[in-house]
């Protein structure tokens, strides 16, 4: 005989009810960013083709060490993947942002492309609040000398809303990306287990 | 013994509240291994509406990101990929012990 699940209503409750008891908010997470090593040619940061010396340093890779460690611990974290035949346009990826249980959408633009992105992204109210940007330092308005238009991109996103953070890999001064993630998700995730005990 | 929830759990249950990835899990809980397109093609009759594939994607890897699902990569002679899913014994014995099945022809309260 085929099975069936129980209503939704009644897993809903059940996830509610869990949450508070182990006092924990799970997060749904969506990691956006280039796909697999195409066109980021940064000196620092290059990706291109990803030979082994500079795999560490690439930002499709390090996309998946975000997922990874958001997942481990206790969020469900996806990207969106161009495999098994499946390619997204950029609308198909913001039909899926703007859903209500996508609660926070980390960007790390990697090329003009995705910063077009992340414009088109920012200027939809209901994505906007949900927007995290890392940016490598010497982009970010702050703390690096660029005068592109990819800095300008940044600097009215933070003027506006805020949430563009500066990142480094094996920097000394600047935060490693995946402890930054872990920051803001911590404190987003004590935020909504708050709202979930008070009942909103 | 007793059943003692923990994050995993709730990882688990939160992919499943959503009405799509619902019928996803029980389409492949009926019919597995299941293909991307067998499940776009099963929402799209169970809906009655066009829906992206994009989406489709998207509800998959929740899926396969809580441990609900597998994903196994399969390359066709023309070197095309596709993917087989198919739900896990974790999650197997997780619908078991929540009491989360119900059969298709029992009443519902």
């Amino acid at each position: 005989m085929p099975v069936k699940l129980v209503p939704r209503r009644e897993i809903h409750e059940l996830v509610r009810g869990l949450q508070i008891e182990l006092e924990s908010y799970t997060p749904n997470i969506v990691v956006c960013g280039e796909s697999p090593c195409r066109g980021f040619s940064e000196k620092r940061l290059a990706c291109v083709d990803c030979p082994d010396d500079t795999r560490s340093a690439c930002l499709y890779d390090l996309r998946q060490r975000i997922k990874e460690r958001l997942n481990g611990e206790g969020c469900i974290a996806t990207t969106f993947e161009e495999s098994a035949g499946i390619t997204y346009a950029s609308m198909d990826e913001k039909l899926v942002l703007i859903k209500d249980e996508v609660d926070l959408v980390f960007v790390i633009p990697t090329y003009e492309g995705s910063i077009s992105e992340l414009s088109s992204f920012a200027e939809d109210g209901r994505i906007r609040p949900k927007l995290r940007v890392l940016v490598p330092y010497m982009y970010h308005p702050f703390y690096g000398l660029s005068s592109s238009y990819v800095t300008s991109v940044y600097e009215e996103l933070m003027a506006e809303y805020g949430h563009v953070y500066p990142f480094g890999l094996g920097s000394e001064v600047h935060p490693d990306p995946l402890d930054i993630v872990s920051t803001l998700v911590a404190v987003y995730k004590r935020r909504r287990l708050l709202e979930l005990t008070r009942g909103q | 013994m007793t059943f003692v929830p923990d994050i995993n759990v709730v990882r688990l249950l939160k992919a499943l509240d959503n009405e799509l990835r619902l019928k996803i899990v029980e389409l492949v809980l009926n019919s597995s291994p299941v293909s991307f397109s067998a499940v776009h093609e099963h929402l799209e009759a169970e809906t009655g509406r066009r829906i992206n594939k994009g989406t489709v994607s998207y509800h998959l890897d929740i899926l396969v990101q809580s441990n609900v699902l597998s994903r196994e990569l399969e390359r066709s002679s023309e070197n095309k990929t596709y993917s087989r899913y198919e739900v896990t014994d974790y999650a197997n014995d997780k619908i078991k012990a929540l009491g989360l099945l119900v059969s298709r022809d029992a009443p519902l309260a």
